[in-house]
């Protein structure tokens, strides 16, 4: 059930050099959301800026609150930054079609590039609640943009962080930490899941093993609704055009070539 | 309770406001979030004799107080609304408007004549206004002798009330409003989007992949009110207000210069039951200036 609730922000703080999490009380929305959906946020009252911006979900706290991550990159995330603790904002969500965590596949791998770890998270806590087998890899440009996986409570055992200057981890990016990785996993019996910039996702799409086992990737659009009706966000699938915010944000690599 | 019914010519509204064309889909997408039963009326997405890819991504800008899109009437076409589509939108209990959108003379013709004697359709909104697609379009719009001709092909193949939109992308709006009516169209709505650009400076790229777009959202609204009561001045037939509406007070604008009834589109985005709220809000302000009827409010600006 979709719902447009003024929710209050319990939480707004810096995470790195250039992201905040927001903590947001909205129940019935964090119950019926699923990992890989989304929110629909109105930033501000008013008309400028109009459209409401939309956000992954990155997760439920011990509180049930709704989290965030919003990386400061224009006028929206600013605005949203600037919010103090108990202010209040318009919430529309859950939306879109999330992650299907595939029952078949003994492993799970999340490759989540810099911000792109936001639907990633919520996915990666929702495995560790079931006790599913993962290993998560995020990259980072350095280790001031490094997200504390802490604050989600995740085992760290699992996660591997690269960075391309190597400040921290792996020195390189989230894919050749993959790719590194590649011959100690059993693939076919694995399920990958991605979300980043549209370089690292084209990089991951023409890998050959994804022809026989599709990723599910998520992925991002400017939109005006949220709600399939304006089809403002679509993509270019194999297929004809897609709306990342009905068929999406989550797709499988079988239905896209390339992301422009 | 103050009584918000209006009439467009034959038809009866149960309140004045209406959801844009292109903003609320085909209703389904919003049945979740409120009942749609509220609504004076459902303008449903603009449908073309055959389905339409649309225009290639990105199709929208965020511009000042608006937004441009570009979406080039990107639909399922004709056939398989009256199929998929229509069946939901017949079981509700309101008004179902359909828009319609041809390339040629030809095209408007055969979609109202496919059209013709379908039930659960009240209107036809005869979209001769786009912005956004190359052929035809808008040259139906700005043309008076071509909105004459595409009014009176639809007339022709039609039992439908027939309202024909208007674009704002015109010298003399009266004029278009006034041949429309000359060929027999019941009713007229305005504005449609004007058209605009936007640059991104960085890339010195269009930011919408089909360079130019339509603008919508409260930017446009004084220009929309403007051109509502110069439309109503100019013709006789009732005329539909379109323009930036988000609020019942913006609404009441095109009501006080003489629309009988209004239609409600971006806002659709930003809030999906905002069509709601303004009618509830319309129905706040009756009471609170101890009005009974929407009707004591149309056409009574004070000049």
């Amino acid at each position: 059930m979709i719902k447009d609730i003024q929710s209050t922000i319990v939480k707004n703080i810096p995470v790195s050099n250039d992201t905040h999490l927001l903590a947001l009380d909205c129940p019935e929305i964090a119950k019926a959301a699923t990992p890989g959906q989304f929110l629909m946020i109105k930033v501000t009252d008013g008309a400028d800026p109009l459209l409401r911006r939309p956000y992954s979900i990155s997760g439920i706290d011990q509180d049930g609150n709704m989290l965030l991550l919003v990386r400061i990159v224009g006028k929206g995330s600013r605005l949203l930054k600037a919010k103090e603790k108990g202010e209040k904002i318009w919430v529309l969500g859950p939306l879109g079609k999330g992650f299907d965590i595939s029952e078949r596949t003994q492993f799970h791998i999340l490759i989540g590039g810099g911000i792109g770890i936001a639907p990633l998270l919520f996915l990666c806590q929702f495995m560790e609640k079931r006790g599913i087998k993962y290993i998560f890899i995020m990259g980072f440009k350095t280790r001031d943009e490094v997200i504390p996986a802490d604050l989600w409570k995740l085992n760290e055992q699992k996660i591997l962080i690269s960075t391309e200057d190597g400040s921290i981890g792996f020195r390189g990016n989230c894919l050749q930490l993959f790719f590194n990785y590649l011959n100690k996993i059993d693939l076919e019996n694995s399920t990958i899941y991605a979300c980043g910039p549209p370089k690292m996702l084209n990089e991951l799409l023409i890998i050959p093993e994804l022809k026989s086992i599709p990723a599910q990737i998520s992925l991002e659009s400017r939109m005006a609704c949220g709600l399939g009706a304006c089809r403002g966000c679509v993509i270019k699938g194999k297929e004809g055009y897609l709306r990342v915010c009905k068929e999406g944000p989550v797709f499988s690599s079988k239905m896209i070539t390339r992301i422009e | 309770m103050p009584d918000l019914g209006v009439n467009i010519g034959p038809l009866k509204l149960k309140n004045p406001v209406l959801v844009a064309s292109g903003t609320f889909g085909y209703g389904d997408e919003f049945k979740e979030i409120f009942d749609l039963n509220t609504l004076g009326g459902i303008v449903v997405k603009g449908i073309s004799l055959r389905p339409k890819e649309g225009n290639p991504p990105p199709r929208i800008a965020e511009t000042p107080c608006g937004m441009l899109n570009s979406i080039g009437l990107e639909n399922i076409g004709v056939e398989r609304f009256l199929k998929e589509r229509l069946p939901f939108l017949k079981e509700l209990k309101t008004e179902i408007f359909v828009n319609i959108y041809g390339k040629s003379i030809e095209e408007y013709a055969e979609l109202a004549s496919i059209l013709k004697g379908v039930e659960g359709i009240s209107a036809l909104e005869v979209n001769i206004s786009c912005p956004n697609v190359k052929e035809g379009g808008m040259i139906f719009g700005a043309d008076p002798r071509w909105a004459s001709r595409v009014t009176e092909a639809v007339l022709k193949n039609t039992d439908k009330m027939v309202i024909v939109k208007l674009s704002p992308n015109v010298t003399d709006i009266r004029m278009i409003a006034s041949v429309v009516e000359e060929a027999g169209a019941h009713a007229i709505s305005l504005i449609n989007t004007i058209t605009g650009m936007k640059v991104d400076v960085q890339s010195r790229r269009p930011v919408l992949g089909n360079i130019v777009g339509g603008l919508s959202g409260p930017a446009i609204r004084p220009v929309a009110v403007y051109m509502v009561y110069q439309v109503v001045k100019a013709v006789d037939i009732p005329v539909i207000g379109i323009g930036g509406i988000v609020s019942a007070e913006d609404a009441l604008e095109f009501l006080i210069v003489g629309a009988r009834a209004v239609q409600v589109g971006t806002a659709n985005f930003i809030h999906p039951d905002i069509a709601c709220r303004i009618i509830k809000g319309l129905e706040e302000y009756l009471y609170a200036n101890s009005m009974n009827s929407i009707n004591d409010i149309i056409g009574s600006l004070k000049t």
